[in-house]
């Protein structure tokens, strides 16, 4: 099987299965552009080493599934709920690679992990006050009391949403 | 270094748009920070209108976008749940809704702007939420999709009874003082009382949003203008073959000027205003100009055999029909070939027949689905209070059966047999205890909570029959 090398924004040249790194759709077409499997890394500039061992750790295992659907607004996608117990363990990490993982999966045009970190965040906002979601985020309050009021008066409907 | 806060604003969309977060998580969101509140503050959203839902919340939406006009603009999808009053239920009849009157003048100066003069009166009054939909709808110019869901027109439901209305407007009525009903006894008196009380509000067969259906097309309101999409479910409960919702207003719906679906299900091409519920041909309506729609699925609706043809007419960028009959289907019956024919005559090349499915009904077919991403908020709290209140209606109904029996053992000097059923000859007793005056409030409303498992009789007198014991609730 065929390998290509990938270079991060820190410098380090990280040999992948062509196969695996095809999961990112930036990648697929950038080797479909060039025609034949590139001699020279391929450089990831907007990823460090950490965050593509991540990704790639994640394209490994995920390496034989299915393609995502082509339509971007898919509802099949949206509304699938359930995390994989394998994404919820690969998912286990700090904060920042967390939302390091995500611009990664952003950048690199790799939709199911993009889905996967989305949703992690959406569960971690889950449940949660303003005061814990701040908590948990890291998030000063910028408002002055006057102003959370009148927000909270604002959306005293969102109940019925 | 990365965070939630710094995420680009299409990754932030995609993490708020999850479909497990609810409407107040993302509330909470917005409270977060200024940035969320921000970002949070004109997203679309959509909104669940529950009809004379006790939680009142259609009320307090109106209230929250006259303070912030900005909220209306973000509605893209309107769905609408009923949950009209229960004549069984008390629980279920609704209180007056009381407005402040700064908000009254703003609701009064919106409904003279979009010539909805007729709605203000009902709203005023506070006790039927279905007139805040065509309001809204003044207030949602970005709407796109409106799912009516499957109608309750009448405000009580399965009632015609001005006694059974009387008696729940009353309990709803939050300025009821007591002393201002005192024409009971006189059915005439009893129906003008209830005219001028609650008749600007109360509708048996209408909805107030079809009288906004019937405004010019100059005059159609903001929140009809980019409708792509609309639903309309059957009217419940539907006691009568021809009872469906009046069919002029596919007529009406079809010609908005944007939309794109429809779906109808369970109207009737009749004049729900006379009595016997004469036929009406949709032709008297449809005005020649061709609808926009795309998509039509019209299901179970009572129709004339002139009426496909009109439906038809009215299309002509048609790319998918599905139509049910209802009833009536025999091997001889035609109009399947005839509504097939006469779509694809008016939709030629773009309807292929692939497209079409023309059908009679079977039993799934009758059966509507609600919209899936209803959001009901009440589900639980509504089962446990329904719970609640059937066994507290039983204690009740136990304890007084109990101190009933024990009431008439005391002053019958032979041994009564009391099974709830059965009745008693001691009459003196319950003539003593349990006549009522000609002032007597038939239907208590303001008891003490002592008075909880308070029992009267129907009594009639000189009559033997006064065991029917009758629990208030």
């Amino acid at each position: 099987m065929s390998q290509i090398t990938l270079l991060s924004s820190d410098n380090v040249e990280m040999k992948v299965d062509k196969e695996v790194a095809e999961r990112s759709i930036l990648i697929k077409n950038m080797l479909e552009d060039v025609g034949e499997t590139p001699d020279q890394a391929i450089p990831i500039p907007n990823v460090n080493e950490g965050v593509l061992r991540k990704v790639i750790e994640w394209c490994e295992h995920h390496r034989n599934d299915p393609p995502p659907p082509a339509d971007e607004d898919s509802d099949s996608r949206k509304k699938s709920t359930d995390i994989e117990e394998w994404d919820q363990k690969f998912m286990q990490v700090d904060q920042e690679m967390l939302f390091e993982i995500i611009l990664a999966a952003n950048y690199l045009d790799i939709k199911p992990l993009l889905d996967v970190g989305c949703k992690t965040v959406a569960n971690m906002i889950k449940g949660k006050s303003p005061e814990e979601i701040r908590k948990t985020f890291n998030i000063q309050n910028d408002f002055t009391p006057e102003e959370e009021d009148q927000i909270r008066r604002e959306n005293e409907w969102a109940e019925d949403r | 270094m990365a965070s939630l806060t710094n995420l680009p604003a299409e990754l932030l969309a995609q993490i708020l748009s999850d479909p497990t977060l609810t409407p107040l998580d993302i509330h909470n969101c917005a409270l977060a920070c200024r940035g969320l509140y921000d970002f949070t503050a004109d997203r679309k959203t959509k909104y669940t209108f529950h009809i004379d839902h006790r939680s009142q919340s259609p009320y307090k939406l109106i209230t929250c976008i006259l303070a912030n006009p900005r909220v209306g603009n973000r509605i893209r999808r309107l769905i609408v749940t009923w949950h009209r009053r229960n004549p069984h239920k008390p629980k279920s009849w609704t209180p007056q809704w009381l407005w402040k009157s700064q908000e009254l003048k703003q609701i009064e100066s919106i409904c003279k702007k979009y010539n909805t003069e007729f709605l203000y009166p009902v709203i005023e009054d506070g006790f039927n939420s279905e007139a805040l939909l065509p309001f809204l709808l003044c207030l949602t110019p970005n709407l796109e999709s409106l799912d009516l869901g499957g109608i309750s027109p009448c405000m009580i439901y399965g009632t015609d009874w001005v006694d059974t209305a009387v008696r729940i407007f009353k309990a709803c009525d939050r300025s009821f003082t007591g002393l201002n009903y005192k024409v009971r006894h006189n059915e005439d008196d009893k129906r003008v009382y209830f005219d001028s009380r609650w008749g600007s509000s109360y509708r048996k067969d209408i909805l107030w949003f079809y009288s906004a259906l019937n405004l010019p097309t100059a005059n159609r309101l903001p929140g009809l203008s980019n409708i792509k999409h609309f639903r309309h479910g059957p009217r419940f409960p539907k006691r009568r073959k021809c009872a469906g919702w009046p069919a002029e207003h596919i007529v009406k719906i079809l010609s908005l000027p944007n939309l794109e679906t429809a779906s109808f299900y369970g109207a009737a091409a009749f004049e729900p205003n006379k009595t016997g519920n004469e036929y009406k041909p949709l032709s008297e309506f449809a005005a020649g100009k061709k609808s926009s729609i795309k998509q039509l699925e019209i299901a179970n609706c009572n129709f004339g055999s002139e009426d496909y043809s009109v439906l038809a007419g009215l299309t002509g960028s048609l790319e998918k029909l599905r139509f049910t009959i209802e009833s009536g289907w025999h091997p001889k019956d035609r109009r399947v070939s005839h509504i097939t024919n006469t779509f694809k005559k008016h939709n030629p090349k773009i309807l292929s027949p692939d497209q079409i499915s023309v059908k009679r009904s079977n039993p799934r077919d009758f059966e509507f689905k609600p919209a899936s991403d209803v959001y009901f908020r009440f589900k639980d709290t509504d089962r446990i209070e329904d719970l609640g209140e059937t066994l507290r209606t039983y204690e009740e109904e136990k304890e007084a059966r109990e101190y009933i029996g024990s009431r008439i053992w005391d002053y019958c000097d032979h041994e009564p047999v009391y099974d709830g059923e059965s009745e008693c000859d001691c009459g003196d007793y319950i003539d003593e205890y349990f006549v009522h005056s000609d002032d007597d409030d038939l239907y208590p409303t303001d008891r003490e909570p002592d008075d909880d498992v308070a029992l009267r009789t129907r009594d009639v007198k000189g009559s033997k029959k006064r065991s029917h014991f009758v629990g208030f609730t």
